[in-house]
């Protein structure tokens, strides 16, 4: 598959029909039917984001998680932490679940360990962690660091990070999910960096997910890696869409255009989340934030109507224009 | 994966809030400590200078000053402080370290007046124009920048102001040996620089513009004394 074409509807409404249809059908639906996959495989909660499935286990994930790459690395901060705890607090009353990070992001599993505590939500959380050693042998020993910092019994997910040391870590992986001490596998990249490696471990891995970068202006992962993802059953989790904040404060006094109003956006926060759960490859987005408010804005991404292919390609060109 | 592929910002593990107040924590925690060490770094260009001229005898107090205060930096700021933002903060501690084991060491291999150089009278001004902008300009590029005042470097406390203090004090000293002094403050205001690049700061282009009058200063030819 080399394109996965959008519906004609002008905008992607999910209805219960969807819902139910995208549960039952699972991966498979997602895989064989892209027309109704960014709706199908979609599942709204009452009043919070709506859900898509991880395809190789069905379970669960509210659309929008949480990234904390920077914005949780503060050190032991007493007030940057709290500050920390309270967006966790936000995006777990909003309805989120997935959070995100690596050993490479400095204090942040230790800030969110601290958030998980504070907030008693570590049955909540969905725990998407990575390992980062260029020594397949040192794996097993900073994930268990890693376990400890976030205070889980085990982590849903755990992903190598970008490549490093892959096939060792890989190994390690896949023996502790068949333990149960793991609940999935996944590797990540960003910015586009060694796609062509990514797709080799994709096409010859039994992964459960892939977490790349994705946003209008960083597009490279439409031509084959979000396709593969989906001839594979593996879950996309996207990383940086706001390029770390980068196209949000440039985009900062743009004033929205009019198909704002028909995605119900209010922000170009917003915006650029519902271009990338638009696509039908994509499970989740992990944008990172300090702001409480900006967690709730984020979250509120993952309801209402999602954009068809032709508004995608306005928002993208709005996007490069504006910045 | 190759290095190539990562640019100056993915080395940025905190944002710049954060390090403010990295800096902010890091002045309240010591307090008072500030005004002794400020204090001892005044000391040493008086101690130099008070006769007029270069007095390379007197180095043999400063150095040793100059050494407890990039040894304290080392440990307490570096490797205790930045550190918990930064995993990769233990190589400039441990340069500092070093450098405080070098400032030592120097103090004290050099003769206590060295018999037949001296230093040229630009390279004592430029030290001199170096030491004086690390003590006064530095700590006001923070809140000229728009940044807090808590969060300004100050000399003898804080990195970029004593490694830039440093190289002007080099600039002062006739023997060879200064140039094995010059590496660890140049790198460190290397890495200070790209960092300050990477969080945008508009001041970013102070500490290396400086940093490379002193190391010109430094290297300026000394005088063979008739």
């Amino acid at each position: 598959m080399t394109e996965m074409p959008f519906t004609g509807r002008p905008i992607l409404r999910p209805t219960r029909r969807d819902v139910l249809g995208g549960l039952a059908a699972g991966a498979a639906a997602f895989a064989l039917q892209p027309v109704a996959a960014a709706a199908a495989g979609t599942a709204t909660a009452a009043d919070g984001p709506f859900h898509r499935p991880i395809p190789s286990s069905g379970v669960l994930l509210p659309a929008v998680g949480l990234g904390t790459w920077i914005t949780f690395n503060v050190g032991r901060d007493p007030q940057a932490i709290a500050g920390c705890t309270e967006v966790m607090r936000a995006f777990f009353d909003a309805g989120g679940r997935v959070i995100d990070s690596s050993p490479m992001y400095g204090s942040s599993q230790m800030v969110v360990g601290q958030g998980l505590a504070t907030l008693d939500a570590r049955d909540r959380v969905f725990s998407a962690e990575k390992v980062w050693t260029s020594s397949g042998s040192d794996g097993p020993g900073q994930i268990e660091e890693t376990r400890r910092f976030w205070g889980v019994k085990r982590f849903s997910l755990m992903q190598v990070h970008n490549l490093l040391a892959w096939q060792d870590h890989l190994e390690t992986l896949f023996a502790m999910k068949a333990e149960g001490r793991l609940g999935h596998v996944g590797i990540t990249t960003s910015e586009g960096r060694r796609h062509d490696s990514f797709e080799e471990v994709m096409a010859t891995q039994k992964l459960d997910s892939v977490q790349v970068t994705y946003n209008p202006l960083d597009r490279e992962v439409e031509a084959r890696i979000l396709p593969l993802a989906a001839d594979h059953g593996q879950a996309v989790i996207v990383n940086r869409p706001f390029r770390q904040g980068a196209l949000t404060r440039r985009l900062a006094g743009v004033p929205l255009p009019g198909w704002s109003r028909e995605l119900e956006v209010s922000s170009w926060a917003q915006a650029l989340l519902k271009f990338i759960l638009a696509h039908p490859a994509v499970t989740c987005v992990i944008p990172a934030t300090t702001r409480v408010d900006h967690v709730r804005e984020n979250l509120a991404a993952a309801s209402g109507p999602l954009p068809d292919r032709a508004l995608r390609e306005r928002i993208a060109a709005d996007v490069e224009a504006a910045v | 994966m190759p290095w190539t592929d990562y640019t100056l910002n993915d080395f940025l593990l905190f944002a710049p809030e954060t390090y403010q107040r990295l800096f902010i924590r890091y002045h309240e925690a010591i307090w008072p400590l500030q005004i002794p060490a400020v204090i001892a770094m005044l000391v040493i260009p008086w101690l130099i200078l008070r006769r007029g001229g270069v007095e390379p005898r007197m180095m043999r107090i400063a150095l040793p000053i100059l050494a407890v205060v990039w040894v304290w930096i080392g440990t307490d700021f570096l490797y205790q402080r930045y550190g918990e933002i930064n995993w990769a903060a233990v190589w400039p501690a441990a340069g500092f370290m070093l450098q405080g084991v070098l400032l030592l060491a120097t103090a004290f291999a050099e003769p206590e007046q060295p018999p037949d150089v001296r230093v040229p009278p630009a390279a004592r001004d430029a030290g001199l124009l170096v030491m004086a902008a690390a003590v006064i300009l530095l700590p006001l590029a923070a809140p000229l920048s728009g940044r807090p005042w808590l969060s300004a470097e100050l000399v003898g406390v804080t990195p970029d102001a004593t490694a830039l203090f440093t190289l002007g004090l080099l600039a002062l000293k006739p023997l060879r040996l200064r140039l094995l002094l010059l590496p660890v403050p140049l790198l460190w205001c290397l890495l200070s620089t790209l960092t300050q690049i990477a969080m945008d700061w508009p001041d970013a282009w102070i500490l290396p513009a400086l940093a490379a009058a002193a190391v010109a200063a430094t290297l300026l030819p000394r005088e063979k004394v008739d």
